[in-house]
């Protein structure tokens, strides 16, 4: 918790501007979703490895489509998984 | 202060061999080179290396290790829910596939490596700019600024506003975009972007996304024999080379295993340029002049390769006690590829390392002994 206000006072401090707090849900999403779909990686595994020092604050795995979404400091990332030769891309 | 060392941490997400006549795999009718196993495999002889890289207690997390001697698997070992067949990312390691590409396309369309970029992609025919070479880019030295370590302000990092902010969207035009802060040939600065802009190079000489798509497969995958790769692109269709190419660890070392052959797979598959992939094991000048600055020991570079050679003003090798033929593909996280090709050799190691902290060298050292006591 020490850790996390610390890190939203120093993104504050150092003028972060509002895109770059999109940096959390995306790298969540996009990792997620490589470990999961790409690697085959289970869950409990893919969430500790995409996991970052600011979490997310949820996400959501839509096995159908094959997508993730991530959430997190206000922003969300969709983010696909095109197939085995082309992975995961971040959709917006 | 502690965050912000976690923080700046956590945004250095994409830093970053036998005879031919041997028994072979089927894949349908055709017959598929393959690693032999015959002999002792995880010898007591490995027992340095493997309690360095395994050992519970150190601060980073292995998942591969595999060593390769005369096409032969001598040590195999994997963690965290890996196997031989699950593929592993490779981050940095990416970047000498990137490489390999490249030369590849370059020999088909007879162009020389110091072809004009700005011939390629009309972005870059601007003042200055317009004089960057192939060559400089597979350097790292194209002048163009970037910020890949994150000293200073994280918020200037190009790499993850590239990845994850806004400009996944076109990662190589986004970095054809930044100001030219150095003429080319000049300067090494060791950019993820240089890498995803080559990529789009070669996407510009394809009419269509197919071919683009197919290519890596068609040239270099398949004739290898790589059946586990994914290859992740930016929205724009452009693989990124940078970070995001994915395969088992045996498939990896096939490509090491091209290296070490000068890209001649088998006796009559000439996959890379013999040319090409001796020149990529050359030092960049531009490397040994600006190592000191930056932040990869004092490690050489070729094409997209991390080379063990001695600058000629200062003769001391990065990796002390190994030969300097060492060359390596290294990634993010820990990864290595380390190949020593008078023995050789393949060594590759994969993990998780979200702190760093794998101390690289020390394990390649113990290899590099166990691999001259054999």
């Amino acid at each position: 918790m020490k850790v996390l206000i610390s890190v939203i006072a120093f993104l504050t401090l150092t003028g972060c501007q509002k895109p770059f707090f999109k940096v959390v849900s995306s790298s969540y999403a996009k990792e997620f979703c490589s470990c999961y779909f790409v690697v085959e990686q289970d869950q409990n595994y893919c969430e500790k490895n995409a996991e970052q020092i600011v979490p997310v604050s949820k996400y959501k795995i839509d096995k159908e489509k094959k997508t993730i979404m991530g959430f997190g400091l206000g922003q969300k990332t969709l983010v696909e998984y095109r197939g085995k030769r082309l992975g995961c891309r971040i959709v917006n | 202060m502690k965050a912000q060392i976690y923080l700046l941490i956590f945004m250095m997400s994409t830093m970053t061999y036998s005879q031919d006549q041997v028994p072979s795999n089927e894949a349908g009718n055709e017959k598929v080179w393959d690693w032999t196993t015959s002999g002792p495999m995880n010898d007591k002889k490995w027992a340095g290396q493997e309690s360095f890289a395994f050992h519970s207690k150190r601060k980073w997390q292995t998942d591969a290790v595999l060593i390769i001697k005369d096409d032969n698997i001598v040590y195999e070992k994997y963690a965290h829910g890996f196997t031989q067949n699950k593929p592993h990312r490779l981050w940095s390691i990416s970047k000498s596939f990137a490489s390999a590409l490249i030369g590849k396309r370059l020999s088909q369309k007879g162009w020389p490596i110091i072809k004009k970029a700005s011939e390629v992609l009309e972005e870059l025919n601007k003042p200055i700019k317009k004089n960057i070479t192939f060559r400089d880019f597979l350097q790292m030295s194209s002048g163009l600024a970037w910020n890949e370590f994150y000293e200073g302000n994280p918020f200037e990092s190009h790499v993850v506003d590239m990845l994850y902010i806004e400009n996944f969207k076109d990662m190589g035009l986004f970095t054809a975009t930044r100001e030219a802060r150095a003429r080319p040939g000049k300067i090494f600065n060791y950019s993820s972007g240089e890498t995803n802009l080559l990529m789009k190079l070669l996407k510009q000489t394809f009419p269509t996304q197919e071919e683009y798509d197919n290519y890596p497969w068609d040239v270099l995958f398949n004739p290898l024999g790589i059946t586990t790769a994914t290859w992740e692109q930016d929205q724009a269709g452009n693989f990124v080379g940078s970070s995001y190419l994915f395969m088992t660890t045996r498939d990896l070392a096939r490509f090491g295993r091209l290296y070490i052959k000068k890209g001649q797979w088998n006796k009559d598959k000439q996959i890379i340029p013999q040319n090409f992939v001796t020149d990529s094991l050359k030092v960049a000048p531009t490397s040994c002049q600006t190592y000191r600055k930056a932040k990869t020991d004092s490690l050489t570079y070729g094409y997209h390769w991390w080379l063990n050679q001695e600058c000629p003003e200062k003769k001391k090798r990065s990796v002390p006690g190994v030969t300097k033929e060492l060359f390596m593909a290294l990634g993010h996280q820990g990864q290595v590829m380390a190949i020593f090709p008078k023995e050789k050799a393949i060594a590759i190691r994969l993990g998780a390392d979200k702190l760093e902290k794998f101390d690289r060298n020390s394990w390649i050292k113990k290899v590099y002994k166990e691999l001259e006591a054999h």
